[in-house]
């Protein structure tokens, strides 16, 4: 797995496994912590097609060891799957975006779209009814192609350990 | 040998089993409670291979099953893992969905638990031929040997390939590629416990550690793809992984606490099992391990997602 400083943002890229060394990514997270002198930090792994368990276990490693003040944009499909099995966000990061699976039933068409927290999902204690569609221009309409409850349980979790961190 | 259904609530399910047995030199034998089940197990002089549901799973005692005890589930299996009483024998837990067992799962488990006991059936369980979509024969099974970085890169890719083959338009495409994803990182999470966790020689050893296996130490990836359906398949020659061990990784509790602290092998088995809609685990002890993944690649992440898992331990007798 590759990374790249733009701003405050850290773009990484490539297939996070035992190839992925936390040294290298340490120095591109450090000069942008540097760089973003106390605000948040955004971690895009977009780009990122997949990871194993040395992956993982290598970035939330990292994650503990440099504790960034951070949020993750546009988090891949791959991540959420990870992060609503186990407990794995750990200290000061939130989540600004994610990405998830949609499919129009009328078109036998899916996507992946990017779902902005807050303005897309809101925050809920549970998405037990929760319901999602995006419209298309031609008048169909793209349906969430997941379990709210399920997919979305990452934020109620994250959502509860920020809240408990903030409030010492 | 007999096959006993002790399913009392279920009897379409009794005759699914019954069906399965056809043909396979086993007596058919379906009990109405657990005392019936307990004067057949008495008076038989035969192995007994036991199918009951988890409902009727604790009033059966360690002292009345001696052979293999499946049972069908209705709960996700880490919660049932995580609730299994203590001594039981159960190793094989198969999803119930709308009161039905999946017939392709349940084919390929009854032919390896009854193999042993049926001279006829002699030789190794060929599992992507017993799983009932695979049977056709109409496309063949892949296989790639891995002995170093490079072939496990090597298989991944091919795997990927094979997903990917079929995809026809841009959307699905999409869905394909997600198939694949799970699929590689399936088979990745098994190679890696292949090489660093069963070999002796490799335990201990970093797993992004470079590694070259001698030939007798090699493990074999299979996969096959029909239709909607996927078997995947990854072995090793030492047949060291126990039951408990699964046990400790699968269970609802085994990810609870910080991520970071978890051994790899116990995460990646737990992303295997998350990802696949049944695991079968085939122990040979001291001589081969075979992790087996079947997935339906269904329409939408919707249906591939609610289906519950299944999960079987198979042989690993000392």
């Amino acid at each position: 797995m590759d990374a790249q400083r733009n701003g405050s943002t850290v773009f990484f890229s490539g297939i996070l496994d035992e190839h992925t060394t936390a040294e290298a990514l340490r120095k591109t997270m450090m000069e942008a912590m540097h760089s973003v002198q106390g605000r948040r930090l955004s971690l895009d792994l977009s780009e990122v097609r997949r990871a194993n368990s040395v992956g993982i276990l290598t970035w939330f490693r990292l994650l503990g060891d440099l504790a960034p003040c951070a949020s993750y944009v546009n988090m891949p499909v791959w991540l959420v799957e990870q992060f609503n099995f186990s407990e794995g966000i750990r200290g000061d990061i939130d989540i600004e975006s994610f990405q998830a699976p949609f499919y129009c039933p009328e078109k036998d068409t899916h996507a992946i779209v990017s779902l902005v927290v807050g303005r897309d999902v809101p925050i809920q204690a549970q998405y037990d009814d929760f319901e999602i569609s995006l419209p298309n221009p031609d008048g169909t309409v793209f349906e969430a192609d997941f379990e709210p409850s399920e997919y979305l349980y990452f934020l109620v979790v994250n959502h509860a350990k920020l809240k408990s961190l903030r409030e010492g | 040998m007999k096959l006993v259904a002790l399913l009392p609530q279920n009897l379409a399910l009794c005759e699914t089993l019954r069906r399965q047995v056809e043909g396979h030199m086993v007596t058919f034998v379906a009990c109405a409670d657990v005392e019936a089940f307990r004067r057949e197990a008495h008076e038989t002089l035969e192995p007994l291979l036991l199918f009951t549901e988890e409902t009727e799973l604790q009033a059966l005692t360690e002292r009345d099953v001696h052979g293999p005890l499946a049972v069908f589930v209705t709960t996700a299996v880490p919660e049932f893992l995580g609730a299994l009483p203590s001594g039981t024998h159960a190793r094989h837990f198969l999803a119930l969905r709308n009161g039905k067992p999946d017939e392709n799962e349940l084919a390929a488990l009854v032919r390896r638990l009854v193999r042993p006991l049926v001279p006829a059936m002699a030789g190794p369980h060929d599992w992507l031929h017993a799983y009932g979509a695979f049977s056709s024969n109409v496309t063949p099974t892949l296989e790639q040997r891995v002995t170093s970085l490079e072939e496990k890169a090597l298989a991944l890719s091919r795997l990927r390939e094979t997903v990917l083959s079929p995809a026809a338009t841009p959307s699905k495409d999409v869905r394909a590629s997600e198939y694949a994803r799970k699929a590689v990182e399936i088979v990745d999470e098994l190679i890696l416990n292949a090489v660093f966790a069963a070999n002796p020689r490799m335990q201990g050893l970093r797993r992004g550690h470079p590694f070259v296996l001698p030939h007798e130490e090699a493990v074999v990836v299979k996969w096959r793809r029909e239709d909607n359906f996927l078997g995947l398949s990854v072995s090793d020659p030492f047949g060291g992984l126990r039951f408990p061990t699964l046990l400790s990784h699968l269970n609802a509790g085994a990810l609870k606490g910080d991520v970071a602290f978890k051994a790899s092998a116990g995460l990646g088995l737990r992303m295997a099992f998350d990802r696949s809609h049944a695991l079968f685990v085939d122990v040979d002890t001291g001589t081969r391990t075979e992790v087996v993944a079947f997935l339906h690649l269904e329409k939408t992440s919707r249906e591939f997602d609610k289906r519950l898992r299944s999960l079987s331990f198979c042989g690993g007798e000392a």
